[in-house]
């Protein structure tokens, strides 16, 4: 026997239905803005490596610098051995064992977010920002993402000490941009927890090196820091055809790991004529900036020969003064490079064809 | 499978009955339609959004596109 239903059964069945529209209406609306962002991503991305390769072909028709051959980029570099881990353009000190991550830990069911923190830019919170303190591979992970009228912007995690959730503990900040190489990073403050309690209004840490063309990078401090707030003032350099300057990061970790203080690697240089003499003087590309130095201030040392694990046959730099010419017709040699912070690329004065 | 939807004129006898048959188709299509969308939410959607992740990973990601591009003008200048 079916029981007929009465005027207020039938008054709920309706307002069912009405939530199940609603329902429906809000999953589409969550799907229509994270398709919405991932096509901005995209649209802007697509821009970004248009303008990118002009430049590139701009850069190659004005002329090949004969002298960039001297250059070793270490993301693409025939790096042959050595103790180092590598992320996007920089190597860096080798993790011991896996790094921990502050807004995130592990389960057996894989990474849960702690969502104990703040995410502002230009001062202002929202919530899909949080996104970017999220582990890749949480399923809900939103996009970071917006596209500003302002070159100029200030990016700023706060974690909330009352709902602390484990140690903020970390040494290192591992940055992914979803537009590697559209801004440029002018600095870098950290309140610790210490700061939070006697309220300080300076930050204890701070680094005001401009690092240009910033992409997927991780960041090395010198020792462990206890996080409370970390605020970075960025430069836009690219702007859309929109005449809006896009920037959001994929994510953006606070890791806390130990690392190898031994940490070097052994990068093989090869050239297309023999060798006469290699210069003293050299230029690095590190999480610092750019600058010059030489290879006994950084302990850079360049052997002829790399045979089963072992380096022999030491060569010995030139400088301005004089020059050590190599005493064998080598047309490759390898460079054992001490890695203590990240690292992008090296590049030799001279290194002179025989 | 589509149900039947009766054609219900406003005017004539059996008033609240039609008003009954009315409610109750309502809710009969919502669910369908709730059904249908959470299969589709469930399967078809998060693949196409898999597959928009991955053309964004290939990309933006650390051994992307742009990722590259920056590496070859940074061996250039």
């Amino acid at each position: 026997m079916l029981n007929q239903k009465n005027s207020k059964q039938l008054m709920q069945t309706l307002h069912d239905s009405q939530n199940s529209i609603k329902e429906v209406e809000d999953k589409l609306s969550i799907i229509d803005n994270e398709l919405t962002k991932r096509l901005m991503v995209i649209t802007n991305a697509q821009e970004l490596a248009l303008k990118q390769t002009q430049e590139l072909q701009e850069m190659i028709k004005g002329g090949y610098d004969s002298n960039a051959q001297t250059k070793t980029v270490f993301a693409k570099a025939d790096i042959v051995g050595g103790t180092y881990d590598i992320f996007g353009s920089t190597v860096h000190p080798a993790f011991i064992k896996p790094p921990a991550n502050v807004f995130n830990f592990g389960t057996t069911k894989g990474q849960v977010f702690k969502n104990n923190a703040n995410v502002r830019i230009n001062d202002v919170v929202k919530e899909n920002y949080k996104s970017m303190l999220m582990h890749d591979s949480i399923a809900d992970k939103g996009v970071a993402f917006e596209e500003f009228n302002k070159p100029d912007i200030t990016l700023e995690v706060e974690v909330n000490p009352d709902d602390l959730l484990g140690a903020t503990d970390f040494n290192v900040i591992e940055i992914l941009p979803y537009l590697p190489g559209s801004f440029k990073i002018k600095g870098i403050e950290i309140f610790t927890m210490q700061d939070y309690r006697q309220k300080e209004e300076v930050a204890s840490v701070a680094y005001f090196d401009t690092l240009e063309d910033f992409g997927a990078h991780r960041y090395v401090l010198p020792n462990t820091k206890q996080l409370w707030k970390c605020i970075f003032h960025i430069e836009l350099t690219f702007r859309n055809s929109d005449g809006k300057y896009p920037f959001g990061l994929k994510h953006l970790y606070f890791l806390k790991g130990a690392q190898d203080t031994e940490s070097e690697i052994i990068v093989r240089i090869p050239r297309d004529h023999y060798i006469d003499w290699i210069s003293e003087k050299i230029q690095v590309h590190d999480q610092h900036g750019t600058y010059d130095s030489t290879c006994d201030e950084q302990g850079i040392k360049l052997y002829m020969s790399y045979i089963t694990n072992v380096l022999s046959l030491e060569i010995a730099t030139s400088l301005s003064g004089g020059e050590n010419p190599i005493p064998k017709n080598i047309k490759e040699f390898y460079a054992k490079i001490p890695v203590n912070r990240s690292m992008v690329s090296l590049k030799f004065d001279k290194i002179k064809n025989r | 499978m589509s149900m039947i939807l009766y054609n219900i004129r406003h005017r004539g006898p059996f008033e609240y009955d039609k008003f009954v048959l009315n409610i109750l188709q309502v809710s009969n299509e919502t669910k369908r339609l709730l059904k249908n969308f959470n299969a589709a939410a469930d399967s078809k959607i998060p693949k196409k959004q898999k597959a928009i992740d991955e053309l964004l990973a290939s990309l933006s990601d650390e051994k992307g596109v742009l990722q590259n591009i920056m590496s070859m003008q940074e061996q250039i200048t």
